[in-house]
């Protein structure tokens, strides 16, 4: 897709939450490019979708846990991807093979296993389309 | 890519309907300045525009209101846009970051929408497909839907809209293309251009397409020559 190729690294935006047990955790604005100090949900807007480049996802806890991705808009919720990491690692998911799409109306949360801590960071961009992934 | 024009190329600008004025290009200089707003003007981040996309968060600014930093005038630094000379003229291109950035180029010294043609364009809001945002005109690749022209004198000015979710901190990647210019005073050239017997690039001031003749003051610009094109008989008249 030609967008995609043209995006680079100051497309990018950084999404963080930290994990807590089998509660939903919403995803927040950690900066965008040279900005820092704003943080907030970010729900994909109309017109757009937003894509998950890359990200880490750490693990604190003393045994290992299941984190699950997920999309949300306030009433559906979207798996869209789940790990395993094993205790007080991380997991790199590189953008060779991650990539999620988001649709519009909805944000990102994180789910973890019982007791899991730890926190997750992730690597996002908005494209222009109307598409609906999911 | 942005197409830029070369020496002993002719530009053509369009004032009005029927007015052109014509310059024979005789030397240029180009380059690409990198500018972030948030550095240089302190410019805060573009509030995310609300998630009902209610409204954008529009930000106006000028070409000249690009100045370098005030601790830098009266040191060797050069001000890349300020334009003294009366016969040289600019042909831009902007590189828009971060790619969902929406830049709406609007009438200079006016906040006022957008695109003064027949009628006013007001937008409604969640309506961007006004202007070209970082998609169309990516940072380091601008493309031709940015192009844009200066003289000395005259401006160009930018309303940037947020259309996201999140803040953002505007950058532009300019490529500038300083032209010396001559001005063709004679008008069997200038028919010439226009019947296509000579190639020319035709464009108008600014990126505004519209009438402005009344905005620009030709004595300004040594032997400039506006030539009125009468279409029905293909007729070229000398002289302001």
């Amino acid at each position: 897709m030609a967008q995609e190729s043209k995006i680079k690294d100051y497309d990018l935006f950084i999404l963080e939450g930290a994990l807590n047990s089998t509660t939903a955790v919403n995803l927040t604005l950690k900066g965008q490019s040279t900005i820092g100090g704003v943080s907030g949900v970010v729900t994909v807007p109309n017109d757009f979708v937003m894509k998950i480049k890359n990200g880490i996802i750490t693990n604190t806890y003393t045994a290992t846990i299941t984190v699950t991705i997920q999309a949300y808009n306030g009433t559906t919720t979207v798996p869209l991807y789940t790990v395993e990491v094993p205790a007080g690692s991380t997991v790199n998911i590189s953008d060779n093979w991650f990539s999620m799409t988001v649709s519009p109306g909805y944000y990102l949360q994180i789910v973890g296993s019982a007791s899991s801590t730890g926190y997750v960071y992730l690597n996002a961009y908005f494209v222009k389309g109307g598409s609906t992934p999911f | 890519m942005a197409d830029l024009l070369k020496e002993n190329y002719i530009l053509g600008l369009s004032v009005s309907d029927t007015e052109y004025v014509f310059w024979r290009i005789s030397r240029t200089n180009s380059f690409s300045l990198i500018y972030n707003f948030y550095t240089e003007q302190n410019l805060a981040p573009l509030s995310a525009v609300n998630t009902n996309m209610n409204g954008y968060s529009p930000y106006y600014t000028q070409v000249t209101s690009f100045p370098i930093p005030q601790s830098f005038i009266n040191t060797n630094v050069t001000d890349m846009f300020k334009i003294t000379n009366a016969n040289e003229i600019w042909q831009i291109f902007v590189g828009v970051s971060p790619s969902y950035l929406r830049v709406v180029p609007i009438q200079p010294s006016s906040s006022a929408p957008i695109y003064h043609l027949d009628q006013s364009i007001n937008p409604l809001k969640t309506f961007m497909e006004i202007g070209y945002d970082g998609f169309m005109s990516p940072f380091d690749d601008p493309s031709d839907i940015s192009e844009a022209y200066i003289l000395s004198g005259l401006n160009i000015g930018f309303v940037l809209q947020n259309p996201v979710s999140i803040p953002i901190s505007p950058v532009f990647n300019f490529i500038i293309n300083r032209m010396v210019v001559e001005p063709i005073t004679d008008p069997a050239t200038a028919k010439a251009i226009i019947d296509g017997r000579i190639p020319a690039h035709l464009v108008s001031v600014s990126s505004i397409r519209q009438d402005i003749k009344s905005s620009i003051n030709w004595s300004n610009y040594p032997n400039a020559t506006v030539f009125n094109i009468i279409e029905k008989t293909g007729k070229v008249i000398g002289g302001r």
